[in-house]
């Protein structure tokens, strides 16, 4: 148990906890106020990208409260405006390898350990405290990684980074340089990269979307996983895609009650895709094991395809959400709306090294490009996973293993490993991934359900009124200056949750697509890093 | 809809929106083409600078303030994110303060207010300032603007003026019957403004005329919101020694200052590296150290982006504005280097001035000093 203050009470929580994971526990849903408006804010992504839910720690710079672990007698204040003093920026420490990976999720999990069973000095860095990823995210209190990955904390030729977030990568001659922000500065050499970054879950906008309560169903499960504590009492879930059923599984067995299912698409309804579907038995028996415990709950939730939701009302938190199949509206009393449309591969450190990669057609994301060895345009990085395309552990992990060889071939390592039936696994799980980007389109007319008013930037508050009049009176066609004119995208996550949001909007009322409309993804500084460690940088 | 316009503006950045939009007010026919869109290019890439205080003394010092005052009547209170918020130049030793005072000196005798200040008084005009300062000379009237808002303004109102943009066109060559050719077809006017930015040495060879610009590279830091802690702009006093140097090599000099997001932007940095978008990391960081050094409390705030831009920068680092020395029609509006967006204004009443052929006490008084033909290929 863990005593803390928050604004001046105290109050307890769990071993294990995060700062977000207390705050929630104890009924606190908001914890900040936005600059411009005003409006209460609190956990929205709960993977460290929205950077909603900063929040200030025994005084000094603002911290995500989800990606903070709490400590005994800490004392958190509402707010992200304190600062505290400077300490002494230590110099950065550094790390040699002949692999680095980015991302301790399946795919740089499986990469780091194939890299290093060929002999190779393998770093494995990671932002969470703990490697799993997303999907494999585990309690800090029990470690419980599936018995294959178990032996990455103890192998002697992987150096694990956890803490630690890629703020800049660069390369010079046939060196690759990752420096590091989080626990402590770190600065990782190695001679090949395998980038296994993932994806940002995509929220399409709604009314009433930044209100407290509202988060990602990532959020949803990030939060249970990690800590046990569920997001509220009574969820909606909704949006579109395959992690809804999972998402609301996850959180009956957690003991929610989840109020309905509300998702855009109606896979049901396209016999031909679903057949293709049974090509991959053990995909359908995981969603007939989450439609199981769905059916099992009490009191049982409403599954509604072909169902959006519209707005989310209350006052400083949820109480109802509005739903809709476009003939008839249901006002549900709900504290929670969990929501996803969809994954976006994180960009940055790809872009950074100048890796090639290639627009979705009709889904605001691009995919980074990779050869038969998991390799990027630039020689010596590799891909992995949510990067190369959106496909959950079932892609992951092959290309892992396939990336992380290839890699460790590239450092000068001699493989012999025979890769045709990694080649075989990777191929099914891009047939299936294929086969549920078909099933689940990004609902068409969405734009249609927003109002003027309706926020697309949650950092700087931006509306849609604000980017119609800036497409509308400016001509401005393209999405950096429309950034420029708007603010849509300059806050604190740079763009990472409203870029594809606005970029798809840019596309529709300029009559461009996706692709000449720009994105927001490149970041140089991947994220925010203080100013004393950069002045370090060498 | 088809009548050629007097005047073909190449360029939607700030210098030819103003240049729009002063043409079009003295009743010209006007029409804006650009490659990509408004303010696309070296517009997005800077920090909104409209300074007196980096101005060497002479024709560039008058210029700037006439730039000032034009700005002062565009740009209305709580408009533009326009800020008169005034800037202070620092020096770190006896030495640079020395050079600081005698500059001032010199550009008070063209009219510039800078008003020299002791290390108590910087301190007290911007108390989260380094206690190790020398000195300072305090410059009220430089200025603030969001530069991509106010392009877009001021097309926005050429445009009421009857002004036409059109965009997508790639400015290809010369046409002899007047105007230009582009990727998407001829585009007959009067009188071409060359207003490309760095991209001007480009379109005028183009055209047929020649003009020595080079993109001149710079980074930009932009840290995480703040609480106020950055009043005015604040620059190290070997800023403007920066400015006029012709190192190739990046060199740095720390400008810092706030912008109504609560955002702290950092420069600057000055290097010939071509088109190349990628900050250089040993760049930000000397950035960074010097940001920090001026102000200790920056150690502990995030940068949280950061951005290059190309500055149109000619041989002598004086603005290109008038007639090309070949081409009849041909105006360039360019060369800027880091001040197009200060200098605009004024670039655009010149360039209007010469266009109109209207007399005027501003067109004797600048054009000679500005005029591009003061440069020859031979001496480039």
């Amino acid at each position: 148990m863990i005593t803390f203050r928050f604004d001046g009470r105290e109050l307890t929580a769990p071993d294990g906890a995060t700062v977000a994971s207390a705050l929630l526990g104890n009924g606190v849903v908001s914890w900040r106020e936005t600059r411009r408006g005003g409006a209460p804010r609190g956990l929205f992504c709960g993977i460290g990208h929205c950077h909603d839910c900063l929040v200030t720690v025994n005084a000094g710079m603002p911290v995500r409260a989800c990606q903070t672990q709490l400590r005994d007698a800490d004392d958190i204040r509402s707010g992200a405006a304190s600062r505290g003093s400077a300490p002494a920026t230590p110099a950065p420490a550094r790390v040699h390898a002949d692999v680095a990976v980015v991302g301790a999720g399946p795919g740089g999990m499986a990469a780091a350990l194939a890299a290093a069973d060929v002999g190779c000095r393998v770093a494995l860095i990671d932002s969470a405290p703990s490697p799993g990823g997303q999907i494999y995210r585990q309690p800090v209190t029990a470690p419980a990684l599936p018995d294959r990955f178990r032996r990455l904390t103890t192998h002697p030729r992987i150096t694990l980074l956890p803490d630690a977030t890629v703020w800049q990568a660069g390369r010079d001659a046939g060196t690759f340089t990752l420096r590091c922000t989080g626990s402590r500065p770190q600065t990782v050499t190695a001679r090949a990269v395998v980038l296994a970054t993932g994806a940002a879950e995509l929220v399409l906008p709604f009314d009433g979307w930044t209100l407290p309560g509202v988060i990602t169903a990532g959020a949803a499960q990030a939060l249970m996983k990690s800590t046990g504590t569920l997001p509220g009492s009574r969820i909606l879930v909704a949006g579109t895609g395959p992690l809804l059923l999972r998402a609301a599984a996850d959180l009956v067995r957690h003991g929610a009650t989840v109020v309905a299912v509300c998702d855009t698409a109606r896979p049901a309804a396209q016999p031909r895709h679903a057949i293709a579907a049974l090509r991959h038995p053990a995909k359908l028996a995981e969603a007939a094991r989450y439609a199981t415990t769905l059916a099992r709950a009490n009191p049982r939730p409403r599954i509604l395809q072909g169902w959006a939701v519209l707005g989310a009302y209350g006052d400083g938190r949820v109480r109802q959400a509005r739903v809709t199949n476009g003939r008839h509206t249901r006002m549900l009393a709900v504290d929670t709306v969990a929501v996803s449309h969809g994954l976006v591969p994180a960009l940055e450190l790809s872009r950074a090294l100048g890796c090639h990669d290639e627009q979705l057609d009709g889904f605001p994301a691009a995919v980074v490009s990779v050869d038969a060895s998991q390799q990027t345009t630039t020689p010596g990085v590799f891909a992995a996973g949510e990067l190369t395309g959106i496909g959950g552990a079932a892609k992951a992990e092959p290309e892992g293993t396939l990336a992380g060889l290839s890699a460790a071939r590239h450092a000068g390592a001699t493989v012999t490993t025979r890769t045709r039936d990694l080649t075989r696994k990777i191929a099914q799980a891009r047939h299936f991934a294929a086969l549920l980007a078909r099933l689940y389109p990004l609902p068409e007319h969405w734009l249609d359900n927003l109002t003027p008013s309706t926020t697309i930037c949650r950092c700087e508050e931006t509306t849609l009124a604000d980017l119609t009049t800036a497409i509308g009176t400016a001509q401005a066609h393209d999405l950096r200056t429309i950034k420029g004119l708007t603010r849509c995208g300059m806050g604190y996550c740079q763009g990472r949750i409203c870029g594809p949001v606005a970029q798809a909007i840019t596309a529709s009322l300029t009559g461009g697509n996706l692709a000449t409309t720009g994105d927001l993804h490149t970041r140089h500084i991947a994220t925010p890093v203080p100013l004393s460690e950069l002045r370090a940088a060498t | 809809m088809n009548l050629s316009p007097d005047v073909l503006v190449i360029g939607a950045g700030l210098v030819g929106a103003a240049c729009a939009f002063a043409l079009a007010s003295a009743g010209l026919s006007v029409c804006v083409v650009d490659r990509t869109g408004p303010a696309a290019g070296t517009t997005a890439g800077g920090e909104g600078n409209i300074l007196v205080s980096d101005k060497l003394p002479g024709p560039e010092a008058r210029l700037a303030l006439r730039s000032v005052a034009l700005w002062q009547s565009l740009a209305g209170p709580g408009t533009l994110e326009f800020e008169p918020k005034g800037g202070l130049v620092v020096a770190w030793d006896r030495g640079q303060l020395d050079a600081l005072l005698d500059l001032a000196a010199a550009q008070r005798a063209d009219g510039v207010l800078a008003e020299p200040l002791s290390v108590d008084e910087v301190r007290a005009c911007e108390p989260a300032l380094s206690c190790d300062l020398a000195g300072g000379v305090w410059y009220p009237q430089d200025c603030q603007v969001q530069p991509v808002q106010a392009a877009a303004w001021l097309l926005g109102e050429a445009m009421r003026l009857g002004a036409r943009m059109s965009f997508g066109h790639d400015v290809l060559s010369g046409d002899r019957r007047g105007g230009v050719i582009t990727s998407r077809g001829r585009l007959a006017a009067g009188a071409v403004v060359n207003a490309a930015g760095p991209w001007s040495g480009e379109v005028a060879a183009r055209l047929g005329g020649w003009l020595p610009v080079r993109p001149r590279r710079g980074h930009v830091l932009v840290t995480e919101p703040l609480p106020p802690m950055v009043r005015h702009k604040v620059y190290e006093a070997d800023y403007v020694g920066t400015v006029v140097s012709d190192e190739a090599a990046a060199q740095c000099s720390s400008v810092v200052e706030a912008t109504r997001a609560g955002t702290v932007l950092i420069g600057s940095s000055r290097e010939f590296a071509g088109w190349d978008r990628t900050p250089s990391i040993r760049t930000m960081a000397e950035m960074a150290r010097r940001a920090v050094r001026l102000f200790p409390a920056l150690g502990l705030v995030r940068a949280m982006r950061c951005y290059v831009g190309f500055r149109p920068a000619s041989p002598d680092h004086l603005p290109l504005i008038g007639p090309d020395a070949a081409i009849p029609g041909l105006y360039h509006a360019s060369g800027h280097e880091g001040a197009g967006i200060g200098l605009a204004p004024a670039t655009a009443e010149l360039i209007t001035a010469l266009i109109t052929g209207s007399p005027s006490s501003l067109a004797s008084a600048f054009a000679p000093a500005f005029a591009p033909a003061r440069l020859t290929r031979e001496a480039a």
